[in-house]
């Protein structure tokens, strides 16, 4: 995600007691075990105010999740517009798609894309994403080990979406780097060249679908229609660029918290070989402990929050981890239970803009350890590289280096 | 028992359905439709997963 500007002091109405600099990007907390330096957070006050929210200049933060699902489930009162602010970054004004929309647009684009990533959309796609995943794995099985973020976790997710738009799957690299300078580039100029790149890439495949459609998701969306009105051209963009930064690197770095978690736990590796079945069950479980998306909201008028006033144009940013591990709640424990008898998160979020793409990331989560499982020898990580975690709107593992024989 | 359902609350995520599938089903669009389901003895206990499973803590059972 773009980082334009960096720290500002706090504004008045912010009672100095909870104002807090906190870098979710690079705090070394964050960088040694982010999942571990978020639950860190339940100890301060239930809602503080960071001066370091690169995106927005400061922001509230909020670590419970009784205040999470106050906050997301009323959108009249705190905004999703402008929360990733990816137009803005390039000049330019199209929204993401649901993900920046308020009602009544919200939920007249939410019935629209939910139908094109549902569970009959997931289900017909389920064979190939598991060939997907199949070959990928061949690619590195007789290595003797891989660096899991690159090899697969990185590479996986990109194939499936590149599947989901009908695009050629050798275009797959370039989103790809595209993804990786959009999160990661620490120069601005690069972030800017690659959002202006992914969304010209967009614009082009648009314009040829309109000229000569085909089945795939543009030519759906080109069809499709929102109170009896076709779609306009940045409305199509925002939905595609929503797609894409949406499902890519959460799904990834999910998977990286997940095969870390496998590396360093082989007798959890033994049960979902004589238990395949046990697969969706950990991926869940998983998620829960490893909540890795932050989202952001403006407040539109003052209101309370957890006993604290929030001013008209505050941001309010939402770790999903922090309402996943809430001590407060029953299951907010960091320890992972395989056997827990029902598993509650937040790792799609809640309200209204719940992740569309859930469907589609639990189907990927659970092929790729079902094939993991299937395919390969146990592993664990590797004591020729190091493990390593990145900070930001998407808590990342950075590096998994992984051997097995 | 019986099943209530906030309407307002419930935004589809499902869940209810795929760990309890035994007494909740929802609808074309993924919303929760066991509102005012009475749940048999023997299924108590899975009506329970379900409460507890939904992240928008939209369920809750009736005695």
């Amino acid at each position: 995600m773009p980082i334009p500007t960096g720290v500002r002091a706090a504004p008045d109405h912010v009672p100095p007691e909870l104002v807090r600099s906190f870098s979710f990007y690079d705090d070394p907390a964050i960088l040694a075990d982010p999942m571990r330096a978020l639950s860190g957070l339940h100890d301060g006050p239930r809602i503080f105010w960071n001066t370091i929210n690169p995106r927005h200049g400061g922001s509230w933060v909020l670590t419970r999740a009784a205040d999470i699902r106050h906050v997301t489930a009323r959108p009249e009162l705190f905004s999703n517009k402008g929360q990733f602010n990816m137009a803005g970054f390039i000049g330019e004004s199209w929204d993401m798609i649901p993900g920046e929309l308020d009602p009544p647009d919200l939920q007249k684009f939410r019935k629209l894309v939910g139908a094109w990533l549902g569970p009959p959309t997931v289900a017909a796609m389920a064979d190939q994403i598991r060939a997907r995943a199949a070959d990928l794995i061949d690619e590195v099985a007789g290595l003797g080990g891989c660096e899991f973020m690159s090899a697969f976790a990185l590479r996986f997710p990109v194939s499936i979406f590149v599947d989901l738009m009908g695009l050629p799957q050798d275009h797959a690299p370039m989103f790809l780097q595209w993804e990786h300078d959009i999160i990661h580039a620490p120069n601005m100029a690069v972030r800017a060249a690659a959002i202006s790149a992914v969304a010209d890439y967009l614009r082009r495949c648009l314009a040829e679908r309109r000229r000569k459609p085909s089945g795939d998701l543009f030519s759906r969306a080109i069809l499709s229609e929102v109170d009896g009105v076709r779609l306009s051209d940045d409305q199509i963009l925002g939905i595609c660029f929503m797609l894409f930064t949406g499902g890519l690197d959460t799904v990834a770095s999910s998977m990286g918290f997940q095969f870390h978690f496998l590396a360093e736990h082989p007798e959890v590796q033994a049960r979902l070989k004589t238990e395949p079945a046990l697969a969706s069950r950990f991926v869940e479980e998983l998620l829960r402990a490893n909540s890795v998306v932050v989202v952001h909201r403006v407040a539109t008028a003052d209101s309370e929050v957890g006993g604290v006033l929030i001013r008209a144009g505050d941001w309010i940013a939402i770790p999903t981890a922090l309402g996943s591990l809430d001590p407060e709640d029953a299951q907010g424990s960091a320890t992972v239970d395989m056997d827990r008898r029902a598993v509650r998160h937040m790792a799609f979020g809640v309200g209204p803009h719940f992740c569309l793409g859930m469907h589609l990331a639990r189907r990927e989560l659970v092929i790729a350890v079902e094939e993991w499982s299937r395919r390969m020898p146990g592993f664990r990580t590797s004591e020729d590289g190091e493990v390593t975690f990145k900070g930001g709107g998407v808590f990342v593992v950075d590096t998994l280096p992984l051997t097995w024989s | 028992m019986i099943v209530k359902v906030d309407r307002a609350r419930c935004q589809g995520h499902g869940r209810c359905a795929v760990e309890a599938p035994g007494v909740y089903v929802v609808d074309a669009e993924g919303y929760c439709a066991s509102d005012g389901l009475l749940v048999p003895a023997s299924r108590e206990d899975e009506a329970r997963i379900g409460v507890e499973v939904c992240p928008e803590r939209a369920i809750r059972l009736e005695a």
